[in-house]
């Protein structure tokens, strides 16, 4: 379980990305978190992670985040977003995989068993053809797939994608829907999104936020029984369909 | 199949790592040994001996100081373009030498602590400067700029009223081993060992810098850490060889992409060390050139200059061949 409470994070400037948020992610449950640009999505993750500073509580597995040393917290949490990189000092994305398992690799060097896992996550994210690749040579779609890999490199219990499907085509978008899946049987995932979508279809418990406040957590049945409040923080008219037995909601642009 | 594949290659790309930090030891060595005795008019002769000894050990613990440094700020800050002169170290050691100079004069033992005085007084500027600013990669670079700028000028009018009395003063502005003296050598054994001691320290966890503060962060490195623990040591080391040779400016910058050229990498575990090699072959070699060859045409130039003069293109055709090949 991933309690929070009070949380607010403030950053320089006094500018809050958070403010004041309470709420219980579920570890049974894929959970996606979704709100308009700058409605703190984000911000939310990185104090899950230890990566901004925060005033509250953030409690993973009994233990507050802040009070935890980072490494032990590195072991827990991976936090996936974007990576920019020097095209001077770039790693290939083999290192890049090799590096995103430290936390829980040994020695100086890596050993055998870390090869044979980041080469099964290479296959199952079908990356295996770019490891001699440099990150910075890498469409932005392959950076995506090379930065969910690197998130699952060091084998987590808490998987925090931040803008999971961002850069990605809707074949790959299909291949993520699957392994949502497949992780969430003995992971907890927590996704961002843009895609309201993707995210409706992959997520079972929904957060949206609005402004660094929370407007909305529950399950599927009510987010699709108050389509008003998305409509409501997007600013746009949301539409409700079933194919098959999925429910679908699509944002309707009008010129 | 694919996997072993991988480590193959990985191992490989280690083993070629290991092998040229062999190679290039080895050659070092044997340059050393070139450089005492070369064309040596009477071996008997200890005196001359004892000064080229002195002088080859200098270049060589300079290059390899300048040459560790550069991997490291350059790792720690994601920057390629900047070496310990950019964050103002280099300028800030040397003011602090300078005015110790025109104070109590030229003292070995207070030259050294005036020089990491300075180095880390213009660090510390630097660094507040640049987490004032956010402490990004881009904040340090500028904010050592900056720094940079006001201790080269202060330096600049200093080393004129010093060499006044001091005429060797004029060497520290571009660097020299005219000077080298068996009187350094406690002075270079823990600019050297500073480094070496916060290699396995750093190596790991500049790798984790290199993919950002966000990733290194979530990969259990606070980066900000890190990036202090390298700039300070990387600092302290070439502040103390500015307090004995000056500013040697072009070896920290050039001696890392070289490396990361010849391995294909930028493993920092592999980098650093090879960094460090490279710089001190790179420095031997020029300064056996300015004292062997060009001596006998021009005089004595000092050795920082003439690193800049072959460096640069050296460097700019590296930079070329790099982009045109795909950056590899």
């Amino acid at each position: 379980m991933i309690s929070i409470r009070d949380l607010t994070v403030e950053y320089r400037g006094g500018h809050r990305g958070i403010e004041k948020v309470s709420i219980k992610i579920p570890t049974d449950r894929v959970t996606c978190i979704i709100g308009p640009n700058g409605a703190g999505k984000s911000t939310l993750l990185k104090a899950i992670a230890k990566i901004v500073p925060y005033n509250g509580y953030v409690y993973l597995d009994g233990l507050e985040v802040s009070s935890t040393p980072l490494k032990t917290v590195s072991r827990m949490v991976s936090y996936a977003s974007q990576i920019h990189s020097h095209e001077l000092l770039s790693l290939s994305v083999l290192e890049a995989l090799l590096v995103s398992r430290y936390p829980v690799s040994k020695g100086f060097v890596e050993g055998a068993e870390d090869y044979r896992s980041v080469y099964n996550i290479a296959r199952e994210m079908m990356i295996e053809h770019l490891l001699e690749r440099r990150i910075a040579e890498l469409s932005s779609g392959e950076l995506q797939r090379v930065i969910i890999a690197m998130a699952l490199a060091k084998d987590p219990r808490y998987l925090l994608f931040d803008e999971l499907d961002a850069h990605v085509d809707v074949g790959v978008k299909a291949m993520l829907s699957k392994l949502i899946k497949k992780w969430s049987i003995n992971k907890v995932v927590v996704f961002t999104t843009q895609d309201i979508l993707f995210g409706v279809t992959n997520g079972d418990y929904f957060i949206l936020l609005d402004r660094g406040r929370v407007v909305f957590t529950g399950n599927k049945k009510d987010l699709l029984s108050r389509l008003g409040i998305i409509e409501k923080v997007y600013h746009v008219k949301i539409a409700r369909y079933k194919y098959s037995d999925l429910d679908l909601i699509v944002p309707i642009y009008t010129s | 199949m694919l996997a072993s594949m991988a480590a193959r290659l990985h191992y490989s790309r280690i083993a070629l790592g290991v092998i040229l930090v062999a190679v290039l030891s080895a050659l070092l060595i044997c340059l050393i040994y070139w450089s005492v005795h070369y064309e040596l008019p009477n071996p008997m002769d200890t005196l001359i001996v004892r000064y080229r000894f002195n002088r080859v050990l200098s270049a060589v613990t300079a290059g390899l100081v300048l040459g560790i440094a550069g991997a490291s700020l350059q790792g720690c800050l994601k920057n390629p373009l900047v070496d310990h002169y950019i964050l103002g170290v280099g300028s800030g050691a040397l003011f602090a030498v300078l005015l110790s100079i025109l104070v109590y004069g030229y003292s070995l033992s207070i030259a050294p602590i005036a020089a990491m005085a300075g180095g880390l007084l213009a660090l510390s500027l630097s660094i507040f400067i640049a987490e004032s600013i956010g402490g990004t990669d881009a904040s340090y670079v500028l904010a050592g700029l900056g720094v940079n700028a006001l201790f080269s000028g202060l330096s600049i009018m200093l080393t004129y009223m010093v060499a006044m009395r001091y005429a060797f003063a004029i060497y520290f502005l571009v660097g020299s081993f005219t000077l080298a003296s068996d009187k350094y050598y406690l002075t270079m054994l823990v600019s050297a060992f500073i480094l070496l001691a916060s290699y396995p320290i750093l190596a790991k966890p500049l790798n984790a810098v290199l993919l950002g503060d966000e990733h290194a962060k979530q990969l259990g490195y606070n980066p900000r850490i890190y990036r202090f623990l390298a700039v300070v040591s990387a600092g302290i080391a070439s502040s103390l060889i500015v307090s004995c040779f000056g500013i040697i400016g072009f070896i920290g910058l050039v001696s890392p992409h070289i490396s990361r050229f010849l391995i294909k990498s930028v493993d920092h575990r592999v980098v650093i060390p090879l960094s460090g090699l490279v710089g001190a072959i790179l420095l031997l070699l020029t300064d056996d050139f300015v004292r062997l060859i060009l001596s006998d045409y021009v005089g004595e130039i000092p050795t920082g200059a003439i690193v800049s003069i072959f460096g640069a293109p050296f460097f700019l055709t590296l930079l070329l061949t790099r982009f045109r090949r795909g950056l590899r």
